[in-house]
């Protein structure tokens, strides 16, 4: 099964030898070629290259030509504000500025950046024939808003017939640019209406539905497939999408995927999504995005699914957390690692590891998925590998694979969230970063240094000479400072005179002069003991 | 002490009145006094909002491109609020788009990179008295944002009547039994109103919010209508009814009229179209299922 006949099969219900991976990649592609969106947005040429770059990194088996919602309402005349990490947006409205909706008329192949989209399109189709490609057009309630400005929600009420006109118009640019899509090569046309988030079903039904249901009857007719896509707090609509007549429901995050399955399934609709776009693809790890990922899968079953995040992926996505998702989606080793780092582990599993790292090596934790299948984890397990021998015998280092129980409490009990990492005695110095070999040597050596302080300040200690101000106490000190420095350690020498703090030692006048040895052993750092613990150091002194 | 920064989100439909607030506000001490940051978030202005503030000398952050979108709005939030973490203003305000869930803005604040920065304050939601019956019905946002909202400020009392604006008190009551209201006519609320608001998570207030309050119905008749039983139906609904639009031929007649009522106040005119049906789309709240159906199910002659 290619990437294609993968997706097709997907989208209609069938089975699927795996789940597809349809990465929305808008302009976020601008980022792989080191572009702004706005000048990503408007060359068919970086259109071209992005998505070529897309395809190259994230491994897909669908894509869309393209992620703009502001491409038809350009050519009617809509203003737009370009930024430089986001698509454009409208900022001016033609209807409600005076233009009669007579005036408008359905945009051509040439109008506007359609041209580019559309020779960008079938350039990618002669590029990839084995993979699916997504043409995205406006949702005709989204178009529909572009054409009035939040007017539409008064005009609802007083003016719906109006806005039954303005709607049909939106139907008939949404048949005609599906028509051009699917001319250009593309194996699925997406309708994109975000903003029926904002409605209820009944309005849907009496607004949307009639638009949107002929668009899809029309890609039908061309033996081609469609996905409706919707995103924000819709959930009170699936059930109304499912009734337009796609062969797709595609959402975001906002909205249970276990409820959409349910009503998808019912009506015989396959369905995508809802990878987090936000806290998970933009801020969060590669394990973060994998163990989404496996989520998804898991409540999206093996038929009639298509993993995708919820929306056009955002501009800064981290592309290793795409790249994660794309080795989790091909790879069942990989989901059987990720769902082990998943499993529960109780508070009374956890080890103690308040006294970890108090030998006098230095040891190295590499907490990985499993260096021999992910690339990272080896790539940190090499650097350490390399640079611990440098150390000669001072460091030692291990790998802890979190398919293992054993390795997963380890983790968990070092506070270890995300993987690979490396904890060096036990504090976490580098996550999800393979540091530079001299960043890792310089953390080394900085722990090497800790440890010969405390070592010095355990093994320290002074010497007391106790007695009376006379010459035999005076030759003892010196006998004391003779055998310090004869030995060359650092220790210090106290004089204590005063007979009752000698009395304190538990001696008395006569007893003098007397050397005491003073140790100093550190027994807690950087937590505070319990009394049980202090009792035995306590103990310890007699 | 808390050294988190508070952060007072201002929602409302596209003219409710959030920009004349965020201006009321930048001239309390109460505010002015914690150095506020700014975050202006109005949808497709093309930044007109942000620049009414450029020459106070607040800090100034504009995320208004491409905020149709939530994810859009959602990743230049986030940017935002990073940047303003590293300022630490004394307090945040962020005017939201008319289309903006509370909710998300909220959420935002407990991403990874922000969580333990903020702490949301108060949510305030303004309501145009003039339009609010109209929007709310169509628009899920608006609803959405007077249910989360801690304090509402009812603005433009001044242009409607008091038995309009009691009806409209009412259904805000009964959307958000929990935020107290206060009515402006220019936005402004005194600073013992901002005192009073206690903050409930959002998520907490949308489960216990009535999910579809109010709604919308049209209705269509064959036949001509009569107009004792329309009158009778409409006096039924009373206060429910929160607005009603449309044309009816009634049995007395030979041509449509048209007919409107907003919040009990009905006016009957001669028709401002060219048509033939009786035809009208009604607002309501409160009601029981099929209760504004029956309502209007029998007035054919």
């Amino acid at each position: 099964m290619n990437s294609r006949e993968r997706l097709v099969a997907a989208l209609q219900c069938r089975e699927v030898d795996r789940t597809p991976w349809v990465p929305f990649v808008g302009c976020h592609a601008a980022t792989l070629l080191g572009l702004d969106a706005d000048a990503y947005l408007r060359s068919e040429e970086h259109l071209v290259a992005g998505v070529q770059a897309a395809i190259d990194r994230y491994q897909p088996d669908g894509i869309p030509v393209l992620f703009d919602l502001q491409l038809e309402a350009e050519t009617f005349g809509c203003q737009l504000s370009w930024g430089t990490k986001n698509p454009p947006s409208v900022t001016s409205h033609p209807l409600t500025n005076g233009t009669p909706l007579d005036q408008l008329s359905v945009p051509t192949p040439r109008c506007g950046r359609i041209g580019a989209a559309l020779s960008a399109a079938a350039r990618l189709r002669q590029a990839h024939p084995e993979l699916g490609l997504y043409g995205l057009i406006t949702g005709p309630f989204t178009l529909a808003l572009h054409l009035l400005g939040t007017d539409i929600f008064m005009k609802m009420f007083d003016q719906a017939e109006y806005v039954h006109r303005v709607l049909a118009f939106c139907r008939e640019t949404g048949i005609a640019m599906a028509r051009y899509y699917l001319e250009a090569g593309c194996d699925v046309v997406a309708i994109v209406d975000p903003m029926t988030s904002q409605i209820g079903p009944d309005q849907f039904r009496e607004y949307v539905l009639p638009c949107a249901k002929p668009i899809f009857d029309s890609i039908r007719r061309e033996g081609k497939l469609s996905s409706f896509f919707v995103c924000g707090h819709a959930q009170q609509n699936v059930e109304a999408m499912c009734e337009c007549g796609p062969d797709n429901v595609s959402v975001d995050e906002n909205i249970p995927l276990q409820f959409v399955r349910e009503v998808c399934t019912e009506k015989g609709v396959s369905f995508g999504g809802n990878l987090q776009l936000t806290s998970v693809l933009l801020l969060g790890t590669e394990l973060d995005a994998q163990q989404n990922a496996l989520a998804c899968l898991e409540i999206g079953g093996g038929r009639g699914y298509v993993l995708a995040p919820g929306c056009d992926l955002p501009f800064d996505t981290p592309p290793r957390n795409l790249e994660a998702v794309s080795q989790l989606v091909r790879d069942p080793y990989q989901r059987d690692v990720v769902r082990s780092a998943q499993r529960p582990v109780a508070e009374s599993d956890r080890l103690d590891m308040r006294e970890y790292g108090q030998r006098d090596k230095v040891v190295v934790d590499i907490i990985t998925l499993d260096s021999e299948a992910c690339a990272p984890c080896q790539y940190m397990v090499d650097a350490v590998k390399k640079v611990a021998p440098e150390f000669e015998g001072i460091v030692e280092w291990r790998e802890h694979k979190i398919k293992y129980r054993e390795s997963l409490v380890f983790m968990t009990s070092l506070m270890v969230r995300n993987v690979p990492a490396i904890c060096i005695d036990g504090q976490i110095r580098f996550v999800s970063r393979i540091p530079p070999r001299d960043e890792l040597i310089a953390a080394i050596q900085q722990r090497i240094n800790e440890k010969f302080r405390s070592h010095l300040m355990a093994k320290g200690g002074a010497m007391l000479v106790l007695g009376p101000d006379d010459e035999q106490t005076g030759r003892t000190v010196r006998q004391v400072e003779r055998a310090i420095t004869e030995l060359g350690v650092r220790v210090k020498v106290q004089v204590v005179h005063d007979e009752s703090t000698i009395g304190s030692y538990g001696l008395a006048s006569g007893q003098c002069p007397a050397v005491v040895a003073v140790q100093h052993r550190v027994k807690s750092i950087g937590y505070v003991p319990d009394v049980a613990a202090v009792k035995e150091w306590i103990k310890q002194l007699r | 002490m808390s050294d988190r920064i508070d952060v007072i989100i201002i929602t409302g439909y596209l003219g409710a009145g959030k920009s004349t607030l965020l201006q009321h506000l930048l001239r309390l001490p109460e505010i002015v006094t914690r150095r506020p940051a700014l975050v202006i978030n109005e949808f497709a202005q093309d930044g007109v909002d942000g620049r009414l503030f450029d020459n106070a000398g607040w800090p100034l952050f504009e995320i208004n491109r491409g905020s149709l979108f939530c994810i859009c709005t959602k990743s230049d939030l986030i940017d935002a609020l990073t940047r303003i973490a590293t300022i630490a203003p004394g307090m945040v305000l962020v005017e939201a788009t008319g289309v903006a869930e509370t909710r998300d803005i909220e959420s935002i604040l407990d991403q990874p990179t922000l969580v333990g920065r903020f702490r949301m304050q108060a949510n305030l939601c303004v309501v145009d008295a003039l339009n609010f019956t109209q929007v709310v019905a169509f628009l899920k946002a608006a609803r959405t944002q007077v249910a989360t909202a801690d304090g509402l400020i009812v603005n433009k009392i001044d242009l409607v009547t008091e038995d309009q604006l009691d009806v409209l008190t009412r259904l805000l009551a009964e959307m958000n039994p929990r935020a107290p209201q206060v009515r402006a006519a220019h936005s402004g609320v005194a600073s013992e109103f901002l005192a009073q608001l206690q903050h409930q998570r959002t998520e907490e207030a949308l489960a216990i919010a009535q999910p579809e309050a109010v709604f919308s119905q049209s209705f269509r008749f064959q036949r001509a209508v009569d107009r004792q039983r329309f009158l009778a139906a409409l006096s039924q609904l009373g206060g429910r009814l929160l607005r009603l639009k449309g044309h009816v031929l009634f049995s007395d007649r030979q041509q449509p009229e048209f007919v409107e009522t907003i919040c009990g106040q009905l006016t009957i005119k001669p028709a401002i179209a060219d048509t033939a049906q009786s035809a009208f789309t009604a607002i309501a709240f409160g009601l029981a299922d099929q209760q504004l159906s029956r309502a209007f199910s029998d007035l054919e002659d």
